[in-house]
């Protein structure tokens, strides 16, 4: 875990190196962009058992783009994955995991080439849901908020053809509930705070900062002319409700993505 | 500067986007004999809510190093079984309990349907009471009732919390008994189910909040993680019945049902008749062991406002046993005719 502390330091680190650079040209587009593909997902609940469940499905995408000098996007993302242990038949679950998402990114460095941007990404719903068959009270995990990312982009032209976008980013906290706790399906900090009410089971969102549940995303993007997309996307994210004993979920997403509607104009300065 | 810059953000991005989760998930976990053993011997140190509940009366000590003796790698699956089936028999507790798969079909359990009296009959329940002209509220029609007595008294029969009932319904059964000088609530074999719905109808029976009693429920391993939570009856906004309330109980009397018991236990207008419940007070937590078998324990532990435990059952205020050689009444039912004619 410190590894990828580490490492997301060492990104915006180098980000910040590089916005010493002035801005050279800028363009002027919108896309909207539908996309669709396979996915790979995996848990584990330590709270509960060092069992591993991995399983694949399908993703979906929904994403608008504009961009002036700096871009602004808003978007959908979600995935549906069916989920089994290795160690016996049975104990298959399924998936639902979806975000509703805007983004801010400012530009760093802007030429010909190479696009560097860094900005925000406020999750304004980032919900999962995981059902686990064979179980009773423990059947369903659940995280429901939104949280705000440190994003940063970078964007290539490798040819004519083609051009590359990856991005980064980093939970810095988020505004959530999640359940199970260590041993009843309620909240941990509502049982912890002695204010767990069976007349009320509805839950309020908790200030959880990144050292309490950890969220990166990276996103790999190759723009085929003006149209397609194919995407590589993985996901992750590790709770730790009680110390000790983290949840950790992710996923990895292949997806082919078509721009609906792509208007783009250069502009020089 | 700015190129080399550059290309390590790629790469740690390419680091990133081809890494994945797992690396910094635990390995999948043994299965052999003493694996799954110590696997299940941490789950029910960590979360059992009710090894100090008075009751029950556990040597956890002595419970651990005999069932660790067993063990060995080279028995079977069926004697595994056996041995964590032995340390469930020692919480004597319906909720908890492991469950084999395929290969080891058998459920270890604490029967509490063999323990305590069944003082109760459909039969005559429904020839002599019920017939056929009584009304339902629920997607499942579960909650059935009718004017009994001549009108005077209302009777709800419920055999489980596994159906769902609206304001509006519970408001349909306390009109249609607002004339009437009592309720008699039979909840005698109702096992239990959704314990939210069996407070949704408690809180209909009070005039004012009362307090419950505390629910410590497990929220770390050790042995002192427990978070105390006080339990409160708020009545109910909606249409309230606060005469005399009579509640038939007996040993299947369980889990969810227990919930209402407690929810209408502190209330006045409430008494029990009947016998002792089976208990089972605790919240509970399910899960799979790394072989597959299915547990489920209690994880939380009910003291009522009285410091009583309530899982191993709850003692009626009034002990009244069925007679079944006279299938022509159900003593429960008349004691609590008579109790309600007396108020």
């Amino acid at each position: 875990m410190k590894k990828l502390y580490f490492l997301v330091i060492i990104v915006f680190f180098s980000v910040s190196v590089i916005a010493q650079d002035s801005l050279k040209t800028e363009s002027k587009s919108f896309v909207f962009d539908v996309s669709g593909g396979g996915v790979m997902s995996s848990f584990q609940d330590r709270k509960y058992s060092d069992l591993k469940f991995t399983g694949y499905g399908a993703n979906y995408g929904f994403n608008l783009e504009w961009r002036k000098k700096s871009i602004i996007g808003f978007g959908l993302n979600g995935i549906y994955s069916n989920q089994k242990p290795k160690n016996f038949e049975g104990g298959e679950a399924s998936i639902n995991a979806g975000q509703l998402y805007f983004k801010y990114l400012y530009p760093i460095n802007v030429s010909q080439k190479f696009n560097l941007f860094v900005g925000g990404k406020a999750d304004l719903f980032d919900g999962t849901m995981r059902i686990s068959q064979g179980l009773t009270n423990n059947s369903a995990y659940i995280i429901v908020g939104g949280g705000l990312k440190a994003f940063a982009m970078i964007e290539k032209q490798l040819n004519d053809k083609w051009l590359m976008t990856a991005d980064l980013g980093f939970q810095l906290f988020a505004l959530q509930d999640e359940y199970m706790s260590f041993a009843y399906m309620a909240n941990q900090k509502i049982l912890e705070s002695g204010e767990y009410n069976y007349e009320d089971p509805t839950m309020p969102l908790f200030f959880t900062p990144f050292w309490r549940y950890l969220n990166i995303e990276t996103n790999i993007r190759f723009h085929y002319g003006k149209r397609w997309i194919f995407s590589y996307l993985w996901r992750m994210q590790q709770s730790y409700l009680v110390k000790g004993y983290p949840m950790t979920k992710g996923y990895s997403a292949i997806s082919v993505g078509f721009k609906i509607m792509n208007r783009n104009k250069a502009v020089s300065k | 500067m700015k190129n080399i810059f550059s290309y390590a953000f790629i790469v740690m991005v390419l680091f990133f986007a081809t890494s994945c989760e797992k690396i910094v998930m635990k390995p999948n976990p043994e299965k052999d004999n003493i694996s799954i053993y110590n696997e299940y011997w941490k789950l029910i140190d960590e979360k059992y809510a009710m090894w100090k509940n008075p009751d029950k009366k556990i040597d956890k000590t002595a419970v651990h190093s005999y069932t660790m003796g067993l063990v060995t790698q080279d028995m079977t699956a069926d004697s595994l079984f056996g041995v964590l089936e032995y340390i469930v028999h020692q919480f004597k507790d319906g909720h908890t309990y492991i469950e084999g798969d395929d290969n080891t079909p058998r459920l270890g359990f604490y029967d509490i349907e063999a323990v305590g009296e069944k003082n109760f009959s459909q039969d005559i329940v429904d020839n002599v009471y019920l017939k056929d002209d009584f009304k339902t509220i629920g997607v499942e029609k579960s909650m059935k009732y009718k004017l009994i007595d001549n009108g005077n008294i209302g009777y709800i029969e419920l055999r489980g919390w596994l159906d769902e009932y609206t304001n509006d319904e519970m408001d349909e059964v306390l009109n249609y008994f607002s004339g009437t000088k009592g309720i008699i609530f039979d909840v005698r074999e109702n096992g239990g189910g959704n314990p939210f719905m069996a407070n949704f109808v408690a809180r209909r029976f009070s005039d004012k909040q009362y307090f419950l009693g505390t629910e410590h429920f497990k929220t770390g391993p050790g042995e002192t993680d427990f978070s105390p939570t006080k339990l409160y009856n708020n009545p109910s906004e909606f249409v309230q019945y606060t005469k005399p309330v009579m509640v038939l109980t007996n040993h299947y009397c369980f889990s969810a049902t227990t919930t209402f018991i407690y929810y209408l236990n502190p209330l006045p207008n409430v008494t029990f008749i009947g016998s002792r419940t089976g208990g089972g007070s605790g919240s509970t937590a399910d899960g799979f062991l790394a072989n597959g078998w299915h547990w489920q324990m209690s994880t939380s532990e009910f003291i009522d406002w009285e410091g009583r435990h309530l899982d191993n059952g709850f003692e009626p205020d009034i002990y009244q046993a069925i007679d079944y050689t006279d299938i022509t009444k159900d003593e429960l039912i008349e004691r609590a005719i008579v109790e309600i004619n007396s108020k």
